[in-house]
């Protein structure tokens, strides 16, 4: 069985295993933040260690691409602790982020980014837990998320979430 | 590049310095959280670069702005921003809020020692070259730098960051993004994201949510305090000269003139919670605001009687059109009436003036070439000789697997979707049953489309003046092309077409019911133009509050309507609409009874100040909120009890016990005034709210006020000062002067919401109301009670509501209001109700036969009859064999209830006919019915509830209980002790029975 939640950290080592990187020890500093070692150099950070592991793969992108990707990274290291341990605050975080998904492909528009795959990772055990009627107010962002669980690597041994459902109650609704 | 952002934001200095130091042009828009600028998640500031390359994250936007040139720095820079992001910010942001716990300070301090230690030996934080990061964390720390205390508090041993904080200070394009960012180090501070705060990962206590944040404030300053002194003693007479009431409310010259409408309630049902705080009691609020700030204020709502919805449900009641609007009038009228909604007018639109303006509009309207003709198939009874709206028509649901028959012209009551009328298998006529046939009919349409432009311009103009979902629901209608929509349909009960060819046909509703505000506005005044078109030299505005379902009406079809007739009527300039009120979790809905509606509350027993407080603290103002039973007793028993209520009586019963009443004249020191300026800052806040339509927060800030005022109490403790030296009798007494002061400045921000508790406490006061009122223009706190004032008897002014009591509402109130009817009815259903539904029957059945003969059609209601006098029947035989246990379980009321029923209907009958032979045997009923009532109340106190001593506790905690309601009404209503002194020695009769029968088991 998968974990019921998942922290940053984990979210790190998946993201590790998505990019076939290898980082080593991850784990919390004092200051709870996630720390990581690099190439024998300390990186701390959520959004510091998945950057450095990104372009030690050696994946090009644009600046503006970059930092596209770096904010998305940096909003999720802000609010997703928060999300993961409080279900009315997850259910405000996944409305904003289902706004920002109803008019673009992916988070940062039209390419694939690791700030979707870190994403998907935060919220597919919020997802999971979602009845079919709960996700109906999250529509974007379920279809974003079918989206990315059919990329290559992404669900590693984890079973995709079921999440035709969810368009299958929009095209047939339940009676009243 | 644009940037949006709140006041006073940090984040957006980081951009405005980066712009700066990397010379490039930037444009400020100012935005808020609701606004509809987002594409993202809401934070602020928000760059925007062009509309597809945004940044929502400061820290991403400065590193666009002012890229770092040395790449191999790239991964220590970023790392700074995210530790400034997730850690800096929040815990510096939660250190400088209200009573920041230790644990916060704790951490901003060692975050400031980090960036003490980076600059160790570095001009900057990442060596010799300044960086994105030194731009994050300076605009970040600027609070803490540019604030002597703070700088002081924190920074005193950290010289490394003063030196830089000061270096980077004094570059000259860093003091030039200071100043156009114009913000202040004292805050408030504008939110950074919508989320409110991140938490700092490793706290006891999680920082502050957003609600918290916007309330970080510091002390007083000097200029607040010298403008509190100024307003203290000066205040009073700088008062706007009052506004003479006159009888009819006109536009004056030279005063601010405000028009309030709420959305007409339409007329077929009875108004749920949702829908008064939603319309009426929003604008009732507004507009008791309006006339405490000296505005001449027209306040109107009425009834929207006209269109297919009120037909339907004259047919199923079997009246006329008319009876219904009249009978359900009353009923609006009432609840809001109990609610203490004070309109200037309450009107209905199916008046002469309402057909007059709305004809005269539409002529106008055609004549300026924005009307247009089309054919459309509509169904047509050719036995009624009528066309038949989609509501009255009725068939077999063409929805594969459906098949229901009673199908609606407009939606399918069994599988839930919409039906398109000619398509219905089978279809009938809801009248007659005749099967309709399809038959072209000729409608006039509006061309929405040619307006649209104009439309357009009034609506970017106007906007910003909305509330959220105002702007919202406006700005998705105008996302597509606005198309003709038809102004006619073919009904009767409605507003005349006045154009040949049409006159047998009616205007829409939604075309004439938004007229209804002028028309009502003609029948309050007699000039209705006076207001809605205005001479240029009156300064008239037009507020409007309703619900987000009625927006379209109000910022589309009306205004469009308007601009075509083109004759400079009056468009709104503020609407305030809210989002919805839901019910427990679940939602308020009319049509299948589920929630608490006007009556109920009444029938609650708890005041109607208390609903209004509750429900202005709850109104759904910028989301959809709950009401739930559970808040309503925490409000009203922490809130108005514990706070309010506690400060208003201590203070007056201190001047009362230990001044005889007579108000202390206050000398106020530096500690005082200080006082005086924080509720002069909610004061501000207060009327800033109000005059943005935002209740809910204004109300608030009044509550913050009366907080201070306890505080102030405990503090000073006056208690202990009277007892003490001349100079502390002279500070206790000046306590409770400022205090009493307090309380009067309550009464005045509070008379909005509660209307009745004001008028008590003015009584207390003893004070008018024309003595409490405010300057909009310079609100602050004046000195209401003048030198010598003497006060009245202070009393407590509200009551506790206990958790049982709201237990046992919410389970009164729970499933639709069908449910709870059939669970009162399968309990009292007696012989009188049964009489009563047969009648009833029995009419309806008459009514079928005379218009057809079709036996299938009559045949099921005669077998209803036939079924209901068979129970009744069996009802009186079971009546007559047990009389007593049936009535004396106190049927009195039911029957009473009979009694005036049948009156009515022998009046009526004996009014419409001569003839003793049709009226004889009613009468007769009558007559029975009022010797069954004298028996049963006989019955009923010579042995009190003696049915019940075989019965169960369960029954007995019931009828406790409902004497127990029955008797407070009663003590609420009289305080004549004979009156109630019968019904509580019931009550303490029936405690008496319940104890002795819980000993027993």
């Amino acid at each position: 069985m998968p974990k019921m939640s998942t922290n940053n950290v984990d979210v790190i080592k998946m993201i590790g295993k998505y990019l076939d990187v290898s980082v080593g020890a991850v784990c919390y500093n004092t200051d709870k933040v996630p720390t990581a070692v690099l190439e024998n150099k300390n990186v701390e950070g959520f959004v510091t260690i998945i950057l450095s592991m990104v372009s030690k793969c050696g994946t090009a992108s644009s600046e503006e691409q970059r930092l596209l990707t770096y904010q998305w990274l940096e909003y999720i290291s802000m609010f997703s602790n928060q999300a993961v341990a409080n279900s009315t605050f997850a259910f405000k975080f996944l409305q904003e982020i289902n706004r920002a998904l109803q008019c673009n492909t992916y988070l940062t528009g039209q390419f694939l980014t690791i700030a979707d795959v870190a994403l998907y990772y935060i919220v597919y055990p919020l997802l999971e837990h979602m009845s079919v009627a709960e996700r109906d107010a999250f529509v974007h962002l379920c279809r974003w998320s079918k989206h990315i669980q059919a990329q290559p690597r992404v669900c590693n041994n984890r079973p995709p979430l079921p999440l035709n459902a969810v368009s299958l109650s929009v095209l047939a609704p339940a009676v009243h | 590049m644009k940037i949006y952002t709140n006041k006073n934001n940090t984040g957006t200095l980081k951009l405005l310095i980066a712009a700066n130091l990397a010379a490039k042009k930037v444009e400020i828009v100012e935005a808020e959280f609701e606004d509809d600028v987002f594409a993202g998640p809401r934070q602020l500031p928000l760059l925007e670069v062009d509309p597809e390359l945004r940044f929502f994250s400061s820290n991403a936007a400065v590193q666009y702005l002012f890229p770092i040139l040395d790449m191999s720095e790239n991964g220590q820079c970023q790392q700074l921003q995210e530790w400034e992001a997730t850690r800096l910010q929040p815990s510096l942001s939660a250190a400088l809020g209200k009573s920041p716990a230790s644990d916060v300070k704790q951490v901003l301090k060692s975050s400031l020692e980090h960036v003490n230690g980076l600059l160790e030996g570095h001009q900057y934080v990442l060596g010799d070259k300044i960086s994105a990061a030194d731009i994050s964390i300076w605009s970040t720390l600027y609070p803490l730098t540019h604030n002597d205390d703070l700088r002081e508090q924190y920074l005193k041993e950290l010289g490394n960051i003063r030196r830089w904080s000061d270096a980077i200070g004094g570059a000259k394009s860093v003091q030039e993004a200071v100043r156009q960012w114009g913000g202040s180090p004292t805050g408030p501070f504008g939110q950074i994201s919508a989320l409110g705060l991140p938490q700092v990962a490793n706290l006891v206590s999680p920082a502050g949510s957003p609600d918290d944040e916007a309330e970080v404030q510091e002390g007083p300053t000097p200029e607040e305090i010298e403008a509190a002194k100024e307003g203290w003693l000066n205040g009073l007479s700088k008062l706007q000269p009052p506004l003479k009431q006159e009888k009819i409310v006109l536009p004056v010259k030279g005063r601010k003139n405000v028009l309030i409408t709420s959305a007409l309630p339409y007329v077929n049902n009875v108004p749920h919670l949702g829908n008064i705080i939603g319309c009426v009691l929003s604008a009732d609020i507004f507009a008791r605001y309006c006339r405490l700030c000296d505005y001449n204020t027209l306040y109107i709502c009425g009834t929207d009687e006209y269109g297919t919805a009120t037909e339907t449900k004259a047919l199923e009641e079997g009246v006329t059109p008319k009876q219904i609007c009249d009978k359900y009038f009353e009923i609006h009228n009432n609840v809001y009436r109990w609610f203490n909604i004070g309109f200037d007018y309450f009107g209905r639109t199916s008046t002469e003036e309402q057909a007059e303006i709305t004809q005269r509009l539409f002529l106008k309207l055609n004549e300026n070439g924005f009307v247009s003709s089309q054919t459309v198939d509509q169904l047509f009874c050719e036995k009624c000789d009528r066309f038949l709206a989609d509501r009255f028509v009725e068939g077999t649901c063409p929805h594969p697997g459906c098949g229901y028959e009673g199908a609606r012209g407009d939606q399918c009551d069994k599988c839930g979707r919409l039906v398109n009328a000619p398509e219905l298998l089978q279809p009938r006529c809801k009248v007659c049953a005749h099967p309709p046939v399809l038959k072209p009919s000729e409608q006039l349409f509006i061309e929405l489309g040619q307006l649209e432009p104009s439309l357009r311009s009034w609506m970017s103009r106007w906007e910003h003046l909305w509330s959220g979902p105002a702007r919202a629901v406006g700005r998705a209608w105008l996302r597509e092309p606005l198309r003709a929509r038809a102004l006619t349909r073919d009904l009767r009960w409605g507003v005349p077409v006045p154009l040949d060819g049409y006159r047998h046909k009616v205007f829409y509703v939604w075309f004439d019911a938004p007229i209804g505000y002028m028309s009502i506005t003609q029948c309050a005044t007699k000039q209705y133009e006076a207001w809605w078109k205005p001479d240029k030299e009156y300064d008239v505005s037009l507020y409007q509050f309703m619900a987000k379902d009625n927006v379209p009406f109000h910022v589309v079809m009306f205004p469009a309507t308007v601009l075509g007739v083109n004759e400079g009527h009056l468009l709104v300039k503020h609407l305030f609409a809210t989002e919805y009120l839901n019910y427990e979790e679940g939602k308020f809905s009319k049509s299948r009874g589920v929630g608490v509606f006007g009556n109920d509350a009444q029938d609650t027993g708890i005041p109607s100040d208390v609903w209004r407080f509750y429900l202005a603290s709850i109104r759904p103002e910028t989301s959809d909120s709950s009401f739930s039973w559970t808040e309503l007793g925490t409000r009203n028993n922490s809130e108005l009890l514990n706070n309010l209520g506690n400060f208003c009586h201590r203070s007056l019963s201190f001047c009362s016990n230990a001044f005889k009443g007579l108000v202390p004249e206050p000398n106020p020191r530096r500690s005082d005034y200080e006082l005086m300026a924080l509720v002069n800052r909610e004061i501000a806040a207060y009327v800033q709210n109000m005059e943005k339509g935002r209740l809910r927060e204004a109300l608030r800030h009044v509550l913050s006020i009366s907080r201070l005022g306890n505080q102030h109490m405990q503090s000073e403790q006056p208690w202990v000062l009277l007892k003490g030296s001349e100079d502390d009798k002279q500070r206790g007494a000046t306590a409770i002067g400022l205090c009493c002061q307090l309380v009067a400045l309550l009464c005045a921000l509070l008379a909005p919401y509660v209307p009745d508790t004001t008028r008590k406490l003015r009584g207390q006061l003893n004070v008018d109301a024309e003595k409490l009122r405010l300057n909009p223009e310079n609100p602050r706190l004046l000195r209401y009670l003048p030198p010598g004032h003497v006060i009245g008897k202070p009393e407590p002014l509200f009551v506790k509501i206990e958790q049982e009591r709201l237990e046992e509402l919410r389970a009164r109130y729970a499933g639709t209001q069908s449910q709870r009817a059939d669970k009162k009815n399968s309990k009292t259903i007696d012989t009188a109700e049964l009489e009563k539904a047969i009648g009833e029957q029995g009419d309806a059945v008459r009514k079928l036969k005379s218009t057809t003969k079709d036996k299938s059609v009559w045949q099921p209601e005669v077998e209803k009859l036939l079924e209901l006098k068979k129970r009744l029947t069996e009802a009186q035989k079971q009546a007559e064999t047990r009389p007593a246990a049936n009535q004396a379980a106190g049927d009195v009321a039911s029957l009473e209830k009979a009694i005036a029923e049948q009156g009515d209907a022998v009046r009526k009958l004996k009014s419409t006919t001569k003839d003793k032979s049709v009226w004889q045997p009613e009468v007769e009923k009558l007559l029975e019915l009022k010797k069954r009532l004298t028996e049963a109340q006989k019955q009923a106190e010579t042995r009190p509830a003696t049915n019940q001593a075989a019965g169960d506790v369960a029954s007995l905690e019931k009828a406790i209980a409902e004497q127990g309601d029955k008797v407070r009404k009663l003590k609420a209503s009289t305080k004549d002790k004979a009156v109630w002194q019968p019904e509580v020695n019931v009550l303490l009769d029936l405690k008496k029975r319940l104890q002795a029968l819980q000993v027993k088991k």
